[in-house]
């Protein structure tokens, strides 16, 4: 927490020709002392990269927490000082039906900036966005957050908690039936949430089935939607074709689990491109002892 | 968010932006070049890297000097943490005798990081190694800059009219 207050304080007061530097002897700091995300960071792309050395996974895992640390600046640059950033978007149209559709559902992964993305997002289209996401494991760092979030967006992000319980699911239906977006990140289960088994890069992975069984239930489209860092001060948004989740003579799970199918194809094919701004800092692979 | 590209401004230091505007091309000042953004800082950690290796290491032989490299680079950046924290202080004080509030904090500390890291291409610059040419370099360019300045200055006055 105490370094998100170190941040803001250094984007008000530092030059902008020191942030690069800075950010860099900060990144490697961080990269020595923050064990357990370094060692998640690598076991994840021992997966992406089965034929890797372990050195160029170590190199890969810094080069991944260093875009980590930008992006996290660049979004709290966004709140403070309401820079300009240019972006160039894949699939436009795509994002035209988004920002028009009568309720859908985004599905994104833990990449790029998925922060200063809704809140971009809410005010280039003027629509509301619930963005569901786990809290932080500090709670008054996930206060700084949410705070941020709202100042970044200008009150068009709204965010729930997927520690919520069932209410939640009720919640997120009538937002989704009443027209509005909700945001959902699906490459990784925290503990309670219902989930099924997929595969990425021929190894096991557990997804969440909340947007699927969102998206049968209120009968809208899930847009599957990635920001990602494309430079200084530039960003990329990929958009790809709606996944429609419709029941089938098989029935609803059959119709979740085609679903969660073809998410995986598309998350393993964003990953191999972007793996160094997939900000998994939790080990999301099963260990069938080959990791 | 996004800006047509086509005549957006696209510096920040004073010397570009004044080929720039001999150009006609679009002179104000921005943070969004990136080659600016890392060249600048790698040069001002460069020569306070190589003032603090001077000062604590001395003519130290090579192979002690490699032996140091990473403290001293802890040590520089150690040493800009607390001047941009001493800076702001200093900046604070100006504030209270009524600094410009159109002077942001950031380029108040622009100014003294110019200072500081100046003072640190003096030294080097009487250094008889190589560390010499780093630091006439760097001095050389800050020369240049002003001089941008004071003539970019005149330009917009004369543009004003």
């Amino acid at each position: 927490m105490w370094w998100r207050h170190c941040l803001d304080w250094a984007l008000l007061n530092v030059p902008f020709y020191l942030q690069p530097i800075l950010l860099t002897l900060s990144t490697i700091f961080f990269f020595f002392f923050a064990a357990p995300a370094r060692r998640a960071l690598v076991s994840n792309l021992r997966v992406v990269f089965p034929r890797s050395s372990a050195i160029a996974n170590y190199f890969r895992a810094f080069r991944t927490l260093w875009n980590f640390a930008w992006t996290i600046s660049e979004a709290s640059n966004y709140k403070l000082t309401k820079i300009d950033y240019t972006y160039d978007i894949v699939g436009d149209d795509l994002l035209q039906q988004l920002a028009t559709a009568r309720g859908a559902i985004v599905l994104t992964a833990h990449m790029g900036s998925y922060d200063l993305g809704a809140a971009l997002f809410a005010q280039k289209f003027q629509r509301e966005i619930r963005m569901v996401r786990a809290p932080e494991p500090d709670s008054s760092s996930e206060r700084h957050f949410a705070a941020s979030l709202q100042q970044s967006g200008a009150g068009g992000v709204k965010v729930d908690y997927n520690t919520s319980g069932p209410l939640l699911s009720f919640d997120l239906l009538n937002a989704v039936r009443g027209g509005e977006i909700v945001s959902i990140q699906g490459d990784r289960v925290i503990p309670g949430v219902a989930y099924a088994e997929g595969r990425m890069f021929n190894h096991q992975i557990s997804i969440p089935t909340g947007p699927f069984t969102l998206a049968l239930v209120a009968q809208v489209p899930i847009f599957p939607l990635f920001i990602v860092r494309a430079g200084y001060r530039r960003y990329r948004i990929i958009v790809r074709e709606p996944i429609v989740v419709e029941r089938t003579a098989s029935g609803r799970d059959e119709a979740i689990a085609a679903a969660v199918t073809r998410w995986c194809a598309l998350l393993e094919e964003v990953v191999a491109q972007y793996w160094h701004q997939w900000f998994a800092l939790l080990p999301v692979f099963e260990n069938d002892g080959s990791i | 968010m996004a800006r047509s590209e086509a005549d957006a401004p696209q510096f920040y230091f004073a010397l570009p932006r004044l080929i720039a505007a001999l150009r006609h091309c679009n002179a104000a000042r921005t943070e969004t070049n990136w080659l600016e953004a890392n060249v600048a800082g790698a040069a001002v950690m460069l020569v306070s890297y190589l003032a603090l290796d001077r000062l604590c290491l001395g003519g130290a032989a090579f192979p002690r000097q490699l032996l140091f490299l990473l403290p001293l680079v802890l040590l520089t950046w150690i040493f800009w943490i607390i001047a941009l924290y001493l800076n702001a202080q200093i900046i604070k004080l100006f504030r209270s005798f009524r600094m410009p509030a159109a002077v942001s904090n950031a380029r108040a500390q622009s100014l003294l990081i110019g200072v500081i890291t100046t003072g640190f291409a003096c030294q080097l610059a009487s250094d008889p190694s190589w560390r010499r040419g780093i630091g006439i370099t760097w001095i050389t360019a800050v020369i240049a800059n002003l001089i941008s300045a004071g003539l970019l200055a005149i330009f917009s006055r004369q543009n004003a009219r």
